[in-house]
């Protein structure tokens, strides 16, 4: 699977997308867009998930508060948090699946 | 002057997924005098994943827009006028939502939001295919919506009070039996809007779920609900519903294939079939808001507005040797 991930707050409101929310998963080998693989406010990650993994990063039940997301990835908690802030320099970047669970933090 | 930045969605367009779409545009369309505007680029283009609208600064002239290429619509289909009237990915593109208690477009506190020629559907037991929630000005138009969840398969909650937003030419399938009701319609306007329970299904409770708050609907069709609406302020002209004895502004009118092409769950077709339905010519006026049905056929077609999303095209009389033969 490759998740689609904003790596910059979108805006100060609460339901705005935010640092860390899932915006879309795809199936691995997705023809991303150019657009989509560009853009310094996104990154690609490809893991492999179970699809649970999955419906809870996109989950959008309840907008407690008006969030977006309920679950986001803690990039402080992957091995190169570097590859998450700044400049794009991979196009796609691999993550295991215990990394990927392991980063994944409910939202309090 | 308002630009209006246009983005493909889908396959080979510029996004490829609608969330990408919407999260790419500016957070402020005021700041930055722009209309993001999306079209989902293909007719063959089937998304399966929801799309949430929110947190950017919009006014009424800048606002965010998803609608269709030209010729991606069901809409566009050259068999428009012959097509049932339903759902079906097969013509045009369309969303395809099988999540769980989830929704499959959710505008959230959100103004101003447009959206039209989309067909979306929910399979999801709970699963919606429309929400919007606490938002003014929304525009929802010549779509098609579909669920399966008590709530409705449409719940649209303005925060303005009434005239908040609009829901017009559009077609909204309940295909749960024994629904609470069709939909829910808080503040919100319908106009030329066919609301149905396919006949094999157990009727829902309600027609429309209005407590508490206004709502205004003219030329709309309300089939399959025991009680047209429920609660509320309610502003009726010209529509018509199933219920038998219903309240002022309401006319009753059997729910059969006089009115609708096909009633049944797996076949539905709501389109008007021939000029004998209830629905044909008996609607008001109402070049703001429903001066095309949900198939690009202009209104009127005949002396007045039919009821209901679909305008009605009866064929010319042919003359042949001195005779007029329909």
């Amino acid at each position: 699977m490759e998740f689609l991930v904003r790596v910059v707050d979108k805006g100060v409101a609460v339901t705005c997308s935010k640092r860390g929310d899932v915006l879309s998963a795809c199936p691995d080998g997705w023809a991303w867009s150019p657009e989509e693989l560009t853009n310094d406010a996104w990154r690609i990650v490809s893991v492999n998930v179970l699809q649970s993994t999955v419906e809870a990063f996109l989950s959008n039940a309840g907008f407690v508060g008006g969030r977006r997301r309920e679950w986001m990835l803690d990039f402080s908690l992957l091995p190169d948090p570097s590859l998450f802030t700044g400049v794009r320099t991979l196009p796609i970047i691999p993550l295991t699946r215990k990394q990927c669970t392991d980063a994944a933090v409910k939202k309090p | 002057m308002t630009t209006t930045v246009v983005k493909t969605i889908g396959s080979g367009g510029d996004f490829t997924t609608l969330q990408a779409w919407e999260d790419a545009s500016p957070a402020s369309l005021v700041a930055v005098d722009q209309i993001w505007q999306g079209q989902i680029k293909a007719s063959t283009d089937v998304f399966t994943a929801g799309l949430v609208i929110s947190g950017t600064t919009v006014s009424s002239t800048q606002y965010v827009e998803l609608t269709t290429a030209t010729g991606a619509s069901f809409r566009d289909n050259a068999s428009v006028q012959t097509n049932a009237l339903r759902y079906n990915a097969s013509n045009g593109c369309a969303i395809d939502f099988a999540t769980n208690y989830a929704i499959a477009i959710f505008n959230n506190t959100q103004d101003f939001t447009r959206i039209s020629n989309l067909q979306v559907q929910a399979t999801a037991a709970n699963g919606t295919a429309l929400q919007v929630s606490a938002s003014t000005g929304v525009d929802i138009n010549f779509c098609i919506y579909e669920g399966l969840i008590d709530a409705g398969p449409v719940a649209l909650t303005a925060s303005g009070g009434a005239g908040g937003g609009t829901l017009r030419n559009s077609l909204v399938v309940q295909r749960k039996s024994a629904a609470t009701h069709i939909a829910a319609l808080k503040d919100f306007a319908a106009y030329n809007v066919t609301f149905a329970v396919p006949s094999d299904k157990t009727a829902a409770t309600f027609g429309i779920d209005n407590r508490y708050f206004n709502v205004t609907m003219k030329n709309c069709a309300v089939f399959g609900g025991t009680t047209v609406i429920r609660g509320g302020t309610p502003t009726i002209t010209t529509s018509y519903t199933s219920m038998t004895s219903p309240p002022a502004g309401w006319t009753n009118a059997t729910y059969d294939t006089t009115q609708f092409a096909d009633i049944t769950d797996a076949t539905r077709d709501y389109k008007i079939p021939a000029n004998t339905s209830a629905f044909y010519d008996t609607g008001t006026t109402d070049s703001t808001n429903a001066a095309t049905d949900i198939a690009g056929t202009s209104r009127p077609q005949g002396s007045a507005y039919d009821v209901g999303c679909w305008e009605l095209v009866v064929s010319a009389a042919v003359v042949l040797m001195g005779q007029a033969c329909l």
